[in-house]
């Protein structure tokens, strides 16, 4: 366990600081086709500093979380900004001063399980798909378990402590029948330690029974037919779309990156059914799959309405941006690992609910396709986006039909929002995002169903 | 404490919490960065880092850990982590530390870092910039230095140091005016030095004239089959699928990769000759020592066409019975061919200059699809217009087969040098 109370470094802090002590832990088990091939438990642990000075940021980082690395990493930060300063003399005013105080712990109230005792139950996940998947030909399930904890301490009297945890499982598998092969995978579990997540097979044997069902209508799949379409999106994608294709647009520094969003606020870019937010923490009453309660720059993490019924509404920001564009900050820098600086991040980026059902938008789509499940998906600051499709079917006169072979889907973001016709009345978060915008970090994505127009790669 | 002393406790703990064999590889780091917005440096960074991976086999069964622990209880502990992790695996006979050869330390020579002159060259870089291209927005950029030291050593006699130091520039960018923002383009660029100014590292002059072209993209309408000129930049997104996920350990081991069983066989066209080559001096990234602790050789991936070896890890090779070669992969290489890049382009009838891909991962068979990024509509050979919104798709093992082409001018990043190489077949599909 980290120290939790930075307090007594205070007087260590020179101007406008932040300091950071951070440690992730993972555990890391791979099984392909039964063999354990990976089986590693690896931890990251240091201290960071950074320091604004006149316009110019000096940052320092050092494994060890001693007295030693914090002094080399205090500084060392101030070292780099005062180099920088005196070669580029900006001469700025200093950053607003914001003052939150928190200390979180999701972890887990159970006992802990040992390590052998979650091999033990990732064999019994492997046996349960040798066992159930027809024409099985590979399968690998890795296994995740990530603890971030951290300590935050700021010259404006922020104080910041959080052990957040999440836990996943991604099972990849691979059919094969008459020379015919398709693959799938999928994404399990969510914010948690491996007891609160996994506690019991039972649901993971569902997911794997859907799972193989999708498998065995995927060996029959066909091409999808390249070109414009009248899709519903499926949660997934929606996740992943919010995320990608929106949520990169509003992070302030891509707008000063000459974004395509840089006069949107205040105007109609989408369809009025079409609201997307991103969460700090909560959402509809429950924890989301990656909370965020105070920022690494010791700013309490609010929720920002990016889109409220298809009109821009805010920009995601750090401090710096915030103090440019004149708004608040809204607690979205976040670190990867104790190493790295504070970037403007999403934290659980989502499209809200709305009021058709969803049986309601299949029917009313003649030709057309329901795509569901997602591989890795990019988008630009144009808001041209391409999203990997592994799951996906045809729709014929307001009917499922076959299911299609792997494909990807794009367009601009801002041009399909529009034909956005409906949105569904339920919603998930896809738990195991995520995001690579120069750190990988951990993100929530989720959403509900809409139907739109969409481009489709393929035949 | 030296690194090999700190090496030689961890393997003495690891002895003594039950291992039958240990390995330790410690890695000693050090990065210093400065990033830059356009016009000017926003942020100078030094990071330091020590790690300690550590393996060890117990009965048969292996585990693995990590730490960053100096003193003695921390060491303990983190060795009994690693007999932990042990116990909780399963008895596998392919699991192996790695052989010792002839003890030694290797160095690439390259010294630094030296902050006056990167700030220099990263001033004379922005102030460039601003003269030839006002319209450039970066997302993100950083020059920096990086040094790291490993030291290798483990219960059956490995010992080896290895160094390395290495300068980087990473640059993500775009263009944008008068309302009209081109897409995000990308470059990674390596050097033993700062000799040479920033605007000449590989192809960013170019990239940064594309990117002010491509603020007038436009779609490209219509559905045909056509061929594509890859650009040296973007030949990495298709080949990966093969130096990054098909020859490698996961699906050699799982049987499911296209070129299982193919080792000898012809897989591509006859003039395409890949290499990886990490002992090669041409090569700004190259390293002396595998992670697994052994002097790396140079490899032929596929000669002539010819699939010649896959890139596992010894463990992998063990359980597959396939030859492991003593490379991580990374600096790669494609043989030149023998005509002028005008004249790839000026043989398409209609198809793409294609200058960056985004795309979905590539399924087991290697299809892939995706957006044309930053690229260019070619008709009758000639290159028309730079386009938006346009996909492409195809399937990687058909593409090497489909090889019209490859370029006598390559461009070495120090990651890589690549040619351009221009393929028939691909769907392309506009708005």
């Amino acid at each position: 366990m980290i120290e939790k109370d930075l307090n007594r470094y205070s007087d260590r802090l020179r101007g406008y600081t932040e300091l950071r002590l951070q440690e992730n832990r993972n555990l890391d088990i791979t099984l392909l086709n039964g063999s354990l091939v990976s089986n590693a438990n690896i931890s990251s642990g240091g201290v960071s500093a950074r320091v604004f000075l006149n316009g110019s940021w000096g940052f320092a980082s050092s494994t060890g979380l001693d007295d030693e690395a914090i002094g080399y990493a205090l500084k060392s930060a101030l070292d780099n900004s005062a180099f920088l300063d005196s070669r580029q003399k900006l001469g700025q005013s200093g950053l607003s001063t914001v003052r939150t105080v928190s200390d979180v712990h999701l972890g887990t109230g159970k006992p802990r399980r040992t390590q052998r005792e979650v091999v033990d139950f990732l064999r019994a996940v492997d046996d349960y798909i040798v066992k159930s998947c027809r024409n099985l030909a590979g399968r690998r399930i890795w296994f995740g378990a990530l603890d971030v904890e951290k300590s935050v301490l700021t010259s404006g009297g922020s104080a910041a402590y959080s052990m957040i945890p999440r836990t996943r499982i991604v099972l990849y598998l691979s059919a094969e029948k008459n020379g015919a092969k398709a693959d799938l995978s999928k994404i399990l579990g969510g914010c948690g330690q491996f007891e609160d997540v996994f506690g019991d097979t039972a649901w993971v044997f569902r997911e794997i029974d859907r799972l193989s069902e999708h498998l065995a209508k995927k060996m029959d799949a066909v091409a999808p037919v390249a070109g414009s379409h009248e899709c519903v999106l499926g949660p997934e994608v929606c996740g992943i779309l919010a995320h990608e294709a929106v949520g990169h647009t509003a992070e302030a520094d891509n707008v000063l990156a000459g974004g395509i969003t840089k006069d949107f606020v205040g105007k109609q870019v989408a369809s009025p059914l079409v609201s997307i937010s991103d969460f700090a923490n909560t959402a509809f009453g429950s924890v989301c799959p990656v909370p965020s309660y105070v920022d690494d720059e010791g700013v309490k993490a609010e929720d920002v309405a990016i889109i409220e019924n298809g009109v821009f509404k805010s920009y995601l920001h750090n401090r710096t941006t915030a103090a440019h564009f004149g708004a608040q900050p809204s607690g979205n820098a976040r670190a990867a690992e104790f190493c790295d600086e504070p970037i403007i991040r999403m934290r659980n980026t989502a499209i809200l609910p709305g009021r058709s059902r969803l049986q309601e938008m299949i029917s009313s789509v003649d030709k057309g396709y329901y795509l569901l499940g997602t591989g890795n998906g990019q988008a630009d600051v144009t808001s041209e986006f391409m999203f990997g499709i592994v799951v996906g079917y045809e729709i014929k006169n307001g009917k499922i039909g076959r299911a299609i072979k792997d494909t990807t889907v794009s367009g601009v973001a801002y041009d399909m929002l529009k034909t956005v016709s409906m949105v569904s009345d339920d919603f998930s978060w896809l738990n195991g995002g995520m995001c690579s915008k120069l750190q990988r970090v951990p993100v929530g994505m989720g959403g509900a169903s809409i139907k739109c127009r969409l481009s489709l790669g393929g035949r | 404490m030296s690194m090999t002393g700190i090496c030689q406790d961890y393997l003495a703990a690891l002895k003594q919490a039950g291992a039958e064999k240990a390995q330790c590889v410690l890695t000693s780091s050090e990065r210093h960065i400065m990033a830059f917005e356009a016009g000017r440096i926003s942020m100078f960074r030094t990071s330091r880092g020590f790690e300690a991976g550590l393996t060890a086999i117990s009965n048969g069964r292996w585990g693995s850990s990590s730490s960053s622990a100096l003193d003695a209880a921390g060491i303990a502990s983190a060795a009994g982590e690693t007999l932990s992790a042990a116990a909780a695996s399963v008895a596998d006979p392919a699991r192996d530390i790695t052989p010792s050869g002839p003890a030694g330390s290797l160095d690439n020579g390259v010294a630094g870092p030296d902050a006056g002159k990167m700030f220099d060259r990263l001033a004379e870089f922005l102030s460039d910039i601003k003269l030839r291209y006002p319209c450039l927005k970066f997302r993100t950029a950083h020059l920096s230095f990086s040094e790291e030291k490993k030291v290798f050593s483990n219960s059956i006699g490995l010992s080896l140091e290895a160094r390395t130091g290495l300068y980087e520039l990473l640059l993500i960018f775009c263009s944008a005016a008068k309302g009209r923002t081109s897409n995000f383009n990308h470059f990674i660029g390596c050097a033993r030095d700062l000799s040479k100014p920033l605007m000449s590292w590989g192809g960013v002059d170019r990239l940064f004239e594309q990117s002010a072209e491509h603020m007038a993209a436009r779609p490209l309408e219509g559905k045909f089959h056509g061929d594509i000129v890859v650009s040296p930049e973007c030949l990495w997104d298709f080949l990966s699928f093969v130096t990054n996920d098909a020859l490698r350990d996961n699906k050699m081991i799982s049987g499911m990769s296209v070129y299982k069983g193919r080792i000898g066989e012809r897989v591509a066209h006859r003039d395409f000759t890949l290499r990886s080559l990490p002992g090669a001096d041409s090569m700004a990234a190259a390293y002396p020592v595998t992670k697994e602790g052994e002097r790396t050789e140079n490899a032929d991936i596929m000669e002539c066409g010819v699939l010649k070896n896959c890139l596992l890890s010894r463990y992998a090779a063990a359980k597959t019975g396939l030859r492991h070669v003593r490379s991580d992969g990374e600096c790669y290489v494609v043989e030149p061919g023998k005509s002028e890049l005008g004249e790839l382009i000026s043989s398409v009838k209609k198809g793409l200059l294609v200058t960056r891909f985004s795309g979905a991962t590539p399924n087991e068979r290697g299809d892939f699809s995706g957006i044309a990024k930053n690229s260019f509509y070619i008709e009758n050979g000639r290159v028309l217009f730079p386009i938006s919104e346009t996909m492409i798709s195809g399937n990687v093992p058909e593409m090497l087969k489909c090889i019209t082409g490859i370029s006598r001018e390559r461009i070495n990043s120090g990651y890589s040098i690549y040619p351009w190489i221009s393929f028939s077949g691909i769907n392309i599909s506009g708005k």
